[in-house]
Protein backbone atom coordinates (compact mmCIF):
# COMPACT_ATOMS: atom_id res chain seq x y z
CA UNK A 1 0.00 0.00 0.00
CA UNK A 2 1.37 3.34 -0.94
CA UNK A 3 0.51 6.57 0.72
CA UNK A 4 -0.64 9.51 -1.33
CA UNK A 5 1.70 12.53 -1.67
CA UNK A 6 -0.79 14.63 0.22
CA UNK A 7 -0.51 12.43 3.20
CA UNK A 8 3.35 12.40 3.26
CA UNK A 9 4.87 13.96 6.37
CA UNK A 10 6.29 17.44 5.73
CA UNK A 11 10.06 17.26 5.03
CA UNK A 12 12.50 19.54 6.77
CA UNK A 13 13.61 22.43 4.55
CA UNK A 14 16.91 21.60 2.79
CA UNK A 15 17.56 25.08 1.40
CA UNK A 16 21.16 26.04 2.10
CA UNK A 17 21.57 28.99 4.40
CA UNK A 18 22.31 32.41 2.86
CA UNK A 19 25.72 32.40 4.56
CA UNK A 20 26.70 29.29 2.65
CA UNK A 21 25.56 30.90 -0.57
CA UNK A 22 27.62 33.98 0.24
CA UNK A 23 30.71 31.91 0.96
CA UNK A 24 30.24 30.00 -2.29
CA UNK A 25 29.75 33.24 -4.18
CA UNK A 26 32.84 34.69 -2.54
CA UNK A 27 34.91 31.69 -3.54
CA UNK A 28 33.59 32.03 -7.08
CA UNK A 29 34.46 35.72 -7.15
CA UNK A 30 37.96 35.07 -5.86
CA UNK A 31 38.36 32.32 -8.43
CA UNK A 32 37.21 34.67 -11.17
CA UNK A 33 39.62 37.34 -9.90
CA UNK A 34 42.47 34.83 -9.95
CA UNK A 35 41.62 33.74 -13.50
CA UNK A 36 41.30 37.37 -14.58
CA UNK A 37 44.70 38.18 -13.04
CA UNK A 38 46.32 35.24 -14.80
CA UNK A 39 44.78 36.11 -18.16
CA UNK A 40 45.56 39.83 -17.91
CA UNK A 41 48.84 39.47 -16.10
CA UNK A 42 48.07 42.18 -13.55
CA UNK A 43 46.32 42.75 -10.26
CA UNK A 44 42.56 43.47 -10.23
CA UNK A 45 40.58 46.44 -8.87
CA UNK A 46 42.82 48.96 -10.59
CA UNK A 47 45.85 48.00 -8.50
CA UNK A 48 48.65 48.49 -11.00
CA UNK A 49 51.14 45.71 -11.49
CA UNK A 50 54.06 47.65 -12.85
CA UNK A 51 56.55 46.40 -15.39
CA UNK A 52 59.33 48.20 -13.56
CA UNK A 53 60.57 47.30 -10.09
CA UNK A 54 58.50 49.18 -7.52
CA UNK A 55 60.34 51.12 -4.83
CA UNK A 56 58.48 51.77 -1.57
CA UNK A 57 60.67 54.48 -0.13
CA UNK A 58 58.90 56.77 2.31
CA UNK A 59 61.43 59.52 1.51
CA UNK A 60 61.43 61.92 -1.40
CA UNK A 61 64.16 61.38 -3.99
CA UNK A 62 67.17 63.44 -2.91
CA UNK A 63 66.97 66.85 -4.55
CA UNK A 64 69.81 68.27 -6.61
CA UNK A 65 70.44 71.24 -8.84
CA UNK A 66 72.26 71.06 -12.19
CA UNK A 67 72.50 73.07 -15.40
CA UNK A 68 69.85 72.15 -17.94
CA UNK A 69 70.38 71.90 -21.69
CA UNK A 70 68.32 75.09 -21.90
CA UNK A 71 71.12 76.87 -20.02
CA UNK A 72 69.12 77.40 -16.81
CA UNK A 73 69.89 75.98 -13.39
CA UNK A 74 67.26 73.36 -12.67
CA UNK A 75 66.45 71.35 -9.54
CA UNK A 76 64.75 67.98 -9.50
CA UNK A 77 62.07 69.54 -7.31
CA UNK A 78 61.29 72.04 -10.11
CA UNK A 79 59.86 69.11 -12.06
CA UNK A 80 57.23 68.22 -9.43
CA UNK A 81 53.82 67.86 -10.99
CA UNK A 82 55.23 65.78 -13.85
CA UNK A 83 56.47 62.23 -13.85
CA UNK A 84 60.23 62.22 -14.49
CA UNK A 85 61.93 59.44 -16.40
CA UNK A 86 65.58 59.87 -15.51
CA UNK A 87 68.56 58.33 -17.20
CA UNK A 88 72.27 58.82 -16.58
CA UNK A 89 74.33 58.61 -19.76
CA UNK A 90 76.55 60.67 -22.06
CA UNK A 91 76.60 61.82 -25.64
CA UNK A 92 79.76 59.88 -26.63
CA UNK A 93 78.17 56.67 -25.35
CA UNK A 94 78.49 54.11 -28.12
CA UNK A 95 75.64 51.70 -27.35
CA UNK A 96 73.56 51.69 -24.16
CA UNK A 97 72.57 55.37 -24.18
CA UNK A 98 71.16 55.60 -27.72
CA UNK A 99 69.34 52.30 -27.19
CA UNK A 100 67.74 53.52 -23.96
CA UNK A 101 66.88 56.96 -25.35
CA UNK A 102 65.20 55.26 -28.32
CA UNK A 103 63.04 53.23 -25.94
CA UNK A 104 62.19 56.37 -23.99
CA UNK A 105 61.23 58.04 -27.26
CA UNK A 106 58.90 55.11 -28.01
CA UNK A 107 57.45 55.39 -24.51
CA UNK A 108 56.58 59.07 -24.85
CA UNK A 109 55.21 58.52 -28.36
CA UNK A 110 52.95 55.74 -27.03
CA UNK A 111 51.60 58.08 -24.35
CA UNK A 112 50.07 60.40 -26.95
CA UNK A 113 48.29 63.35 -25.38
CA UNK A 114 49.56 62.48 -21.93
CA UNK A 115 53.21 62.68 -22.98
CA UNK A 116 53.42 66.25 -21.75
CA UNK A 117 52.84 64.95 -18.21
CA UNK A 118 56.08 63.00 -18.45
CA UNK A 119 59.52 64.62 -18.64
CA UNK A 120 62.47 62.59 -19.89
CA UNK A 121 65.74 63.78 -18.36
CA UNK A 122 69.24 62.60 -19.20
CA UNK A 123 71.92 63.54 -16.66
CA UNK A 124 75.35 63.37 -18.19
CA UNK A 125 78.07 61.28 -16.54
CA UNK A 126 80.64 63.02 -18.76
CA UNK A 127 80.46 66.68 -17.79
CA UNK A 128 83.82 67.42 -19.42
CA UNK A 129 82.46 66.89 -22.92
CA UNK A 130 78.71 67.30 -22.43
CA UNK A 131 78.03 71.00 -22.25
CA UNK A 132 74.40 72.22 -22.28
CA UNK A 133 74.68 72.91 -26.02
CA UNK A 134 76.08 69.47 -26.82
CA UNK A 135 73.34 67.85 -24.75
CA UNK A 136 70.61 69.90 -26.42
CA UNK A 137 71.81 69.00 -29.88
CA UNK A 138 72.21 65.32 -29.02
CA UNK A 139 68.83 64.90 -27.33
CA UNK A 140 67.03 66.72 -30.16
CA UNK A 141 67.88 63.73 -32.36
CA UNK A 142 65.60 61.65 -30.17
CA UNK A 143 62.96 64.14 -29.02
CA UNK A 144 63.31 67.91 -28.63
CA UNK A 145 61.32 67.73 -25.40
CA UNK A 146 63.99 65.58 -23.72
CA UNK A 147 65.96 67.57 -21.19
CA UNK A 148 69.70 67.25 -20.53
CA UNK A 149 71.39 68.08 -17.23
CA UNK A 150 75.05 68.71 -16.57
CA UNK A 151 77.25 70.20 -13.85
CA UNK A 152 80.52 69.66 -12.08
CA UNK A 153 81.63 66.10 -11.43
CA UNK A 154 80.95 66.57 -7.71
CA UNK A 155 77.41 67.80 -8.40
CA UNK A 156 76.70 64.87 -10.68
CA UNK A 157 78.20 62.43 -8.20
CA UNK A 158 75.98 63.83 -5.46
CA UNK A 159 72.93 63.46 -7.72
CA UNK A 160 73.75 59.99 -9.03
CA UNK A 161 74.96 58.10 -5.96
CA UNK A 162 71.74 58.13 -3.89
CA UNK A 163 69.81 57.04 -6.97
CA UNK A 164 71.95 53.93 -7.30
CA UNK A 165 73.95 55.18 -10.26
CA UNK A 166 77.65 54.55 -10.51
CA UNK A 167 79.96 56.00 -13.14
CA UNK A 168 83.70 55.93 -13.75
CA UNK A 169 85.77 57.01 -16.73
CA UNK A 170 88.27 54.66 -18.33
CA UNK A 171 90.52 54.59 -21.37
CA UNK A 172 88.88 54.01 -24.74
CA UNK A 173 90.40 53.81 -28.20
CA UNK A 174 91.94 56.65 -30.20
CA UNK A 175 88.70 57.01 -32.09
CA UNK A 176 86.43 57.20 -29.06
CA UNK A 177 88.68 58.92 -26.57
CA UNK A 178 87.92 57.97 -22.98
CA UNK A 179 84.70 56.11 -22.23
CA UNK A 180 82.55 56.19 -19.12
CA UNK A 181 81.20 53.06 -17.48
CA UNK A 182 77.85 53.74 -15.88
CA UNK A 183 74.69 52.15 -14.55
CA UNK A 184 72.10 51.84 -17.30
CA UNK A 185 68.90 51.85 -15.23
CA UNK A 186 66.06 54.24 -15.96
CA UNK A 187 64.34 55.73 -12.91
CA UNK A 188 60.75 56.91 -12.70
CA UNK A 189 60.04 59.66 -10.17
CA UNK A 190 56.37 60.41 -9.58
CA UNK A 191 54.62 63.77 -9.61
CA UNK A 192 55.22 64.27 -5.90
CA UNK A 193 58.94 63.58 -6.13
CA UNK A 194 59.10 59.97 -4.89
CA UNK A 195 61.26 57.45 -6.69
CA UNK A 196 58.68 54.83 -7.70
CA UNK A 197 60.10 52.54 -10.37
CA UNK A 198 63.38 51.19 -11.68
CA UNK A 199 63.81 49.82 -15.19
CA UNK A 200 66.67 47.64 -16.19
CA UNK A 201 68.51 48.12 -19.47
CA UNK A 202 66.49 47.27 -22.60
CA UNK A 203 63.07 47.50 -20.95
CA UNK A 204 60.79 48.10 -23.96
CA UNK A 205 59.34 51.58 -24.38
CA UNK A 206 55.81 50.13 -24.52
CA UNK A 207 56.24 48.58 -21.08
CA UNK A 208 57.47 51.91 -19.70
CA UNK A 209 54.54 53.72 -21.34
CA UNK A 210 52.08 51.28 -19.73
CA UNK A 211 53.47 52.14 -16.29
CA UNK A 212 53.49 55.86 -17.05
CA UNK A 213 49.75 55.73 -17.77
CA UNK A 214 49.23 54.61 -14.16
CA UNK A 215 51.68 57.12 -12.69
CA UNK A 216 50.28 60.17 -14.50
CA UNK A 217 46.79 59.31 -13.22
CA UNK A 218 47.93 59.20 -9.58
CA UNK B 1 -24.74 38.55 -10.31
CA UNK B 2 -24.32 42.17 -9.49
CA UNK B 3 -21.96 43.83 -11.92
CA UNK B 4 -20.47 46.28 -9.44
CA UNK B 5 -19.75 43.45 -7.05
CA UNK B 6 -17.88 41.62 -9.81
CA UNK B 7 -15.95 44.78 -10.68
CA UNK B 8 -15.04 45.30 -7.01
CA UNK B 9 -13.78 41.75 -6.64
CA UNK B 10 -11.68 42.10 -9.79
CA UNK B 11 -10.16 45.36 -8.56
CA UNK B 12 -9.35 43.79 -5.20
CA UNK B 13 -7.71 40.84 -6.98
CA UNK B 14 -5.67 43.26 -9.14
CA UNK B 15 -4.59 45.15 -6.04
CA UNK B 16 -3.54 41.92 -4.40
CA UNK B 17 -1.51 40.92 -7.47
CA UNK B 18 0.06 44.38 -7.69
CA UNK B 19 0.93 44.25 -4.00
CA UNK B 20 2.45 40.83 -4.41
CA UNK B 21 4.51 41.97 -7.40
CA UNK B 22 5.69 45.00 -5.45
CA UNK B 23 6.54 42.86 -2.45
CA UNK B 24 8.44 40.43 -4.69
CA UNK B 25 10.35 43.28 -6.33
CA UNK B 26 11.20 44.72 -2.93
CA UNK B 27 12.31 41.33 -1.67
CA UNK B 28 14.45 40.81 -4.78
CA UNK B 29 15.98 44.25 -4.35
CA UNK B 30 16.69 43.54 -0.71
CA UNK B 31 18.17 40.20 -1.65
CA UNK B 32 20.42 41.82 -4.26
CA UNK B 33 21.52 44.41 -1.71
CA UNK B 34 22.37 41.67 0.75
CA UNK B 35 24.40 39.95 -1.95
CA UNK B 36 26.20 43.15 -2.86
CA UNK B 37 27.09 44.06 0.70
CA UNK B 38 27.90 40.44 1.47
CA UNK B 39 30.37 40.25 -1.38
CA UNK B 40 31.92 43.60 -0.49
CA UNK B 41 32.39 42.42 3.09
CA UNK B 42 33.77 39.10 1.85
CA UNK B 43 36.35 40.80 -0.38
CA UNK B 44 37.31 43.19 2.39
CA UNK B 45 37.67 40.28 4.79
CA UNK B 46 39.77 38.41 2.24
CA UNK B 47 42.15 41.37 1.97
CA UNK B 48 42.34 41.66 5.75
CA UNK B 49 42.91 37.90 5.99
CA UNK B 50 45.73 38.23 3.42
CA UNK B 51 47.30 40.84 5.66
CA UNK B 52 46.85 38.83 8.84
CA UNK B 53 47.72 35.39 7.52
CA UNK B 54 50.40 36.74 5.18
CA UNK B 55 50.77 33.76 2.91
CA UNK B 56 53.73 35.58 1.36
CA UNK B 57 56.11 37.73 3.37
CA UNK B 58 58.49 40.15 1.71
CA UNK B 59 61.06 42.75 2.71
CA UNK B 60 60.33 46.33 1.65
CA UNK B 61 62.10 47.81 -1.35
CA UNK B 62 63.54 50.77 0.49
CA UNK B 63 65.65 52.56 -2.12
CA UNK B 64 68.30 51.84 -4.73
CA UNK B 65 71.60 50.89 -3.23
CA UNK B 66 74.02 53.74 -3.93
CA UNK B 67 76.28 53.53 -6.93
CA UNK B 68 79.97 53.47 -6.09
CA UNK B 69 83.44 52.75 -7.47
CA UNK B 70 85.89 51.80 -4.71
CA UNK B 71 89.00 49.66 -4.45
CA UNK B 72 89.55 46.42 -2.58
CA UNK B 73 92.52 45.44 -0.43
CA UNK B 74 94.29 44.20 -3.57
CA UNK B 75 93.96 47.66 -5.12
CA UNK B 76 91.55 46.41 -7.78
CA UNK B 77 88.38 48.42 -8.51
CA UNK B 78 85.12 47.19 -7.05
CA UNK B 79 81.89 48.83 -8.18
CA UNK B 80 78.26 48.60 -7.21
CA UNK B 81 77.59 46.98 -10.58
CA UNK B 82 79.85 44.05 -9.58
CA UNK B 83 77.31 43.15 -6.90
CA UNK B 84 74.36 42.79 -9.30
CA UNK B 85 72.86 39.36 -9.19
CA UNK B 86 73.99 38.70 -5.62
CA UNK B 87 72.78 39.48 -2.15
CA UNK B 88 75.17 41.83 -0.42
CA UNK B 89 75.50 42.93 3.17
CA UNK B 90 77.21 46.27 3.75
CA UNK B 91 78.72 47.47 6.97
CA UNK B 92 80.70 50.61 7.71
CA UNK B 93 83.69 51.18 9.87
CA UNK B 94 87.13 52.70 10.01
CA UNK B 95 90.39 51.14 10.94
CA UNK B 96 91.15 52.87 14.22
CA UNK B 97 87.67 52.30 15.47
CA UNK B 98 87.31 50.52 18.78
CA UNK B 99 84.24 49.39 20.69
CA UNK B 100 81.81 51.70 18.85
CA UNK B 101 82.20 49.89 15.53
CA UNK B 102 80.52 46.73 14.32
CA UNK B 103 82.52 43.65 15.19
CA UNK B 104 84.81 42.58 12.35
CA UNK B 105 83.72 39.01 12.84
CA UNK B 106 83.99 36.94 9.69
CA UNK B 107 80.53 35.49 10.38
CA UNK B 108 78.30 35.83 7.36
CA UNK B 109 74.68 34.94 6.72
CA UNK B 110 74.16 31.56 5.21
CA UNK B 111 72.01 30.98 2.21
CA UNK B 112 68.78 29.08 2.35
CA UNK B 113 69.06 25.58 0.91
CA UNK B 114 66.70 26.10 -2.08
CA UNK B 115 69.07 28.26 -4.04
CA UNK B 116 72.51 28.55 -2.53
CA UNK B 117 74.01 29.72 -5.80
CA UNK B 118 72.02 32.95 -5.54
CA UNK B 119 73.84 34.05 -2.44
CA UNK B 120 77.29 35.45 -2.64
CA UNK B 121 79.59 35.82 0.30
CA UNK B 122 78.69 39.03 2.00
CA UNK B 123 80.75 42.13 1.68
CA UNK B 124 81.91 44.73 4.04
CA UNK B 125 82.41 48.30 3.09
CA UNK B 126 85.11 49.46 5.47
CA UNK B 127 85.79 53.08 5.03
CA UNK B 128 86.96 56.31 6.37
CA UNK B 129 86.12 59.72 4.94
CA UNK B 130 89.67 60.79 5.61
CA UNK B 131 91.34 58.50 3.12
CA UNK B 132 93.57 61.20 1.77
CA UNK B 133 94.92 62.29 5.11
CA UNK B 134 95.16 59.13 7.16
CA UNK B 135 97.16 56.12 6.28
CA UNK B 136 94.45 53.86 7.68
CA UNK B 137 92.37 53.77 4.54
CA UNK B 138 94.92 52.98 1.88
CA UNK B 139 94.35 49.55 0.36
CA UNK B 140 97.62 48.27 1.76
CA UNK B 141 96.73 49.38 5.29
CA UNK B 142 93.26 47.94 4.84
CA UNK B 143 94.76 44.61 3.82
CA UNK B 144 96.95 44.53 6.92
CA UNK B 145 93.97 45.27 9.12
CA UNK B 146 91.95 42.59 7.35
CA UNK B 147 94.64 40.04 8.06
CA UNK B 148 94.67 41.08 11.70
CA UNK B 149 90.90 40.52 11.76
CA UNK B 150 91.25 37.10 10.19
CA UNK B 151 90.10 38.37 6.82
CA UNK B 152 92.97 38.00 4.36
CA UNK B 153 92.68 39.45 0.85
CA UNK B 154 90.19 37.41 -1.11
CA UNK B 155 88.43 36.20 2.04
CA UNK B 156 85.14 34.59 1.21
CA UNK B 157 83.12 36.26 3.94
CA UNK B 158 83.94 39.91 3.75
CA UNK B 159 85.56 42.20 1.26
CA UNK B 160 87.10 45.37 2.61
CA UNK B 161 86.69 48.46 0.46
CA UNK B 162 87.95 51.99 0.51
CA UNK B 163 88.17 54.86 -1.92
CA UNK B 164 88.22 58.49 -2.78
CA UNK B 165 86.97 60.66 0.14
CA UNK B 166 84.34 62.46 -1.97
CA UNK B 167 82.91 59.19 -3.22
CA UNK B 168 83.00 57.67 0.25
CA UNK B 169 81.08 60.63 1.60
CA UNK B 170 78.54 60.54 -1.22
CA UNK B 171 78.08 56.78 -0.93
CA UNK B 172 78.01 56.29 2.81
CA UNK B 173 76.36 59.53 3.85
CA UNK B 174 74.26 60.32 0.79
CA UNK B 175 73.49 56.82 -0.42
CA UNK B 176 73.37 54.54 2.60
CA UNK B 177 72.29 57.44 4.84
CA UNK B 178 74.80 56.64 7.55
CA UNK B 179 75.53 59.65 9.65
CA UNK B 180 79.18 60.26 10.44
CA UNK B 181 81.13 63.22 11.68
CA UNK B 182 84.18 64.59 9.97
CA UNK B 183 87.29 62.99 11.49
CA UNK B 184 89.64 64.99 13.64
CA UNK B 185 93.37 64.64 13.31
CA UNK B 186 94.67 62.40 16.10
CA UNK B 187 96.40 64.20 18.94
CA UNK B 188 98.01 63.08 22.16
CA UNK B 189 94.71 63.67 23.94
CA UNK B 190 92.35 62.32 21.32
CA UNK B 191 92.78 59.41 18.91
CA UNK B 192 90.83 61.30 16.20
CA UNK B 193 87.68 59.27 16.29
CA UNK B 194 84.87 59.48 13.79
CA UNK B 195 81.40 59.51 15.29
CA UNK B 196 78.91 57.50 13.30
CA UNK B 197 75.78 55.35 13.55
CA UNK B 198 76.66 51.67 13.22
CA UNK B 199 74.55 50.13 10.49
CA UNK B 200 74.25 47.07 8.31
CA UNK B 201 72.39 47.23 5.01
CA UNK B 202 71.14 44.22 3.09
CA UNK B 203 70.94 44.74 -0.69
CA UNK B 204 69.19 42.38 -3.08
CA UNK B 205 70.31 40.98 -6.42
CA UNK B 206 68.76 43.94 -8.28
CA UNK B 207 70.73 46.48 -6.27
CA UNK B 208 67.85 47.57 -4.05
CA UNK B 209 68.22 48.13 -0.31
CA UNK B 210 65.87 45.70 1.42
CA UNK B 211 66.76 45.89 5.10
CA UNK B 212 68.64 48.22 7.43
CA UNK B 213 69.90 47.13 10.83
CA UNK B 214 70.76 50.07 13.02
CA UNK B 215 72.69 48.04 15.55
CA UNK B 216 76.31 47.37 16.34
CA UNK B 217 76.00 43.60 16.63
CA UNK B 218 73.78 41.95 14.07
CA UNK B 219 71.67 38.98 15.14
CA UNK B 220 72.62 36.14 12.75
CA UNK B 221 69.14 34.60 13.07
CA UNK B 222 67.48 37.84 11.97
CA UNK B 223 69.86 38.18 9.07
CA UNK B 224 69.35 34.56 8.03
CA UNK B 225 65.57 35.06 8.06
CA UNK B 226 65.85 38.11 5.80
CA UNK B 227 68.33 36.45 3.46
CA UNK B 228 65.96 33.48 3.14
CA UNK B 229 63.06 35.79 2.30
CA UNK B 230 65.08 37.42 -0.46
CA UNK B 231 66.28 34.11 -1.83
CA UNK B 232 62.71 32.77 -1.88
CA UNK B 233 61.41 35.91 -3.57
CA UNK B 234 64.12 35.80 -6.22
CA UNK B 235 63.47 32.12 -6.84
CA UNK B 236 59.66 32.23 -6.87
CA UNK B 237 58.56 35.59 -8.19
CA UNK B 238 58.71 34.84 -11.90
CA UNK B 239 55.65 34.55 -14.11
CA UNK B 240 52.28 34.25 -12.42
CA UNK B 241 53.77 33.92 -8.94
CA UNK B 242 55.09 37.44 -9.36
CA UNK B 243 51.53 38.73 -8.88
CA UNK B 244 51.40 37.15 -5.45
CA UNK B 245 54.66 38.83 -4.49
CA UNK B 246 53.53 42.17 -5.89
CA UNK B 247 50.31 41.84 -3.85
CA UNK B 248 52.43 41.14 -0.78
CA UNK B 249 54.40 44.34 -1.48
CA UNK B 250 51.17 46.24 -2.11
CA UNK B 251 49.65 45.09 1.19
CA UNK B 252 52.94 45.67 3.05
CA UNK B 253 53.27 42.04 4.15
CA UNK B 254 56.54 42.58 5.95
CA UNK B 255 57.97 40.29 8.62
CA UNK B 256 56.89 41.14 12.13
Amino acid sequence: MSSSPDSAPPQASRRPSPILWLVLAGVLVLGAVAVWSVVNGRLPFGAPSFNGTVIQSPDLAADFTLTASTGERLSLSDLRGRVVLMYFGYTFCPDACPTTLNELKKATAALGDRADEVQVVMVTVDPQRDTPEVLREYLAHFDPSFLGLTGSEEEILAAATPLGIYFAAHEGSEATGYLVDHTTSVLAIDKEGYLRLLYSFETPGEAIAEDMRHLVRQ
Amino acid sequence: MNQSAVGGASAAAQNTVADRVKRDQHARFRSRRVWFYGLAVFIALSIIAFNIIRPITVLPRIAPSPGFAFVGTDGQPVTSEDQRGFLTLYSFSYLDCDEACPSPSPTSPRCAPPSPSRCRPTRRCASSPSASTRSGTRPERLRQAGEAWGLPAGAAEWQLLTGDPARLRATIGGGFRVYFSEPKEPTAESPGRITFDPRYVLVDHLGIMRAEYRIGALDPALLARDVNLLVEEAANSDGIARLGYEAAHLFLCYPR
